[in-house]
């Protein structure tokens, strides 16, 4: 069987190929010249995905060897994510589909990177803690099954990697911040300040608004008109990132301790944060469990991890309609589409 | 000579549709006027045209849109579908201006000798304007597509006879049906047929500009 997969969440366009359960085409176009404007500008990001979606079909194509005819299922990113960009890469895959008369999947974003462990030759094993950390989303999930996820906990406020976003700008740091504030952090002194890590009433869930109003308040406290010095600011870079570290460390331990759970997985676009593959890492050991962190070009956005989950629905029995809508956000505790 | 079917659709407004057009006397034809409904109904309302049409896509000369101006997100949504039913079906694509559609199809309502102006709202600042003559039961321009400010349309649009949202937020030739899309398509587009749309866009008419930097 061989599966096509179309990503278009947000700012990165991306097909994947995956022919027998072997994924035999993964091409990502990321749109850096968000770059400009400090953040993603949805209108752009549109326009974009819609230029560049039919060659890099055409590309990913012919990077698996294979012709359109050979597709048997098309699965495409529903959401969550910016509304205008899902519409294209949903609709131009249905569009697809229906003229080729083969079924159509949508995938929920989320559940893609909860199941890109599977990308690795070394994958989870049920049920697994994944731990979702990207910019919109901090979730520490319960994954029973492919047909199964029990949230445990989540942020009731910023996302981890929109507070990395955050904080890179209030240090002037630019975006985007993950990276940014990673590389600022590799010269800093993560001991230099502490910052608070918020405890809330449900021991599974997050905040990290009040981490970055933290922030906001040392520096305007510590230095006139926000003119910091390069080892003040990788300072508070590396004590910032602590704390988010030992935010998400303490909370999947918390999920160790409470839940039968026989793996852990880091995914998403701040699983590319070094020092926090490191920290999880560290606790898998300490709990002698297998950890599976994907590589990096599955911790982005990517079709691949869509095309996975694609699949893992399309196997288990799951048809859907042509009507079917995106969504932007996800409803409380659903993660099956 | 057997000519082949066209299918054209409308999605550059309220007015979600289709149609597989034969000639001006046969064709089967699905609008919904409902805001939002594009994205959910669209390849659903394709799928019942070609049905009732009694063919599939295998059977059409090509696919015409319509191709702007617009509201961007119903545009890109008209596009995406195309896109990928084109691809699918190895079909050309034929981008029909929405304006000229619109005028095509006033043209059929509309006295000899009548001029007259179709506005649509690009924003609450301004309109999307374009004035038109009729001449031998066609249209021709009398002012080309423009962005003109709100407050001068009125200005602009006396003694004319006038259409689109900009005037009437329900007026029905804010968009032109999906039969007029295929039949300006039929009547014009022969030259416009390509299959080189790998990078085809909407025409936007109005460049997005981001007034505030993020930064």
């Amino acid at each position: 069987m061989n599966v096509l997969g179309i990503e278009s969440s947000c700012d990165e366009t991306s097909v994947a190929v995956i022919s027998d359960g072997k994924l035999v085409a993964n091409l990502i176009s990321s749109q850096d010249f968000h770059v400009n404007y400090g953040g993603v500008v949805p209108e752009l990001s549109s326009r974009a995905h819609l230029q560049i979606v039919l060659p890099l079909l055409k590309d990913a194509l012919s990077e698996s060897k294979l012709t359109l005819k050979d597709i048997n299922v098309i699965c495409a990113t529903a959401g969550p994510g910016l509304i205008g960009a899902l519409l294209v890469g949903l609709t131009f895959a249905k569009g697809l589909a229906y003229s080729l008369q083969i079924p159509f999947v949508p995938v929920n974003h989320i559940e893609g990177h909860v199941y890109s462990g599977f990308l690795m030759k070394d994958k989870p094993e049920f049920p697994f803690l994944a731990v979702v950390v990207s910019g919109g989303h901090t979730l520490l999930l319960l994954v029973n099954s492919f047909t199964e996820i029990q949230k445990l906990g989540s942020t009731v406020d910023d996302a981890a990697g929109e507070a990395f976003d955050k904080v890179a700008k209030m240090l002037g740091l630019g975006y985007p911040g993950g990276p940014k504030i990673q590389k600022a952090a590799e010269h800093g002194n993560k001991e230099k300040v502490t910052f608070p890590v918020a405890d809330l009433a449900d021991p599974f869930n997050f905040s990290f608004s009040g981490l970055k109003t933290s922030v906001l308040r040392y520096v305007q406290k510590s230095f006139k008109d926000n003119i910091i010095p390069d080892n003040e600011r990788n300072n508070i870079a590396a004590s910032f990132q602590d704390a988010v570290i030992r935010a998400i460390t303490r909370n999947a331990e918390r999920a160790l301790n409470n839940f039968e759970i026989k793996s852990l997985s880091l995914v998403g676009g701040v699983a590319a944060n070094q020092p926090l593959r490191d920290a999880l890492t560290n606790l898998a050991a300490r709990y002698n469990k297998r950890i599976v962190i994907p590589d990096m070009q599955f911790c982005g956005d990517n079709a691949a991890m869509i095309t996975f989950r694609g699949m893992k629905l399309f196997e288990s029995g799951k048809r859907f309609e042509l009507t079917y809508n995106p969504f932007p956000g996800i409803p409380e505790n659903h993660f099956s589409i | 000579m057997n000519i082949k079917p066209i299918l054209a659709i409308e999605a550059s407004g309220n007015l979600c549709g289709a149609v597989v057009y034969f000639d001006k006397s046969k064709y089967t034809e699905i609008n919904i006027n409902i805001k939002n409904s594009h994205s959910g109904l669209l390849l659903d309302i394709i799928d019942k045209t070609l049905l009732y049409a009694g063919i599939g896509l295998k059977d059409l000369e090509c696919i015409a849109i319509s191709s702007g101006p617009g509201s961007f997100t119903g545009l890109r949504i008209g596009y995406s579908a195309v896109k990928g039913l084109a691809f699918g079906s190895s079909l050309p694509i034929c981008p029909v201006p929405t304006f000229e559609a619109v005028a095509l199809q006033l043209s059929h309502v509309l006295s000899e000798g009548t001029s007259f102006v179709i506005a649509n709202k690009v924003n609450v600042e301004e309109v999307y304007y374009a004035r038109f003559h009729i001449k031998s039961n066609n249209y021709i321009f009398a002012e080309k597509l423009e962005i003109i400010k709100a407050s001068d349309l009125q200005e602009r649009s006396k003694g004319y006879s006038s259409f689109g949202n900009a005037f009437n937020k329900d007026d029905e030739y804010s968009a032109p049906r999906p039969y007029y899309v295929a039949e300006w398509c039929k009547l014009f587009g022969a030259g416009l047929h390509t299959l080189n749309y790998d990078y085809i866009e909407p025409n936007y008419f109005k460049n997005f500009i981001v007034k505030e930097s993020l930064k």
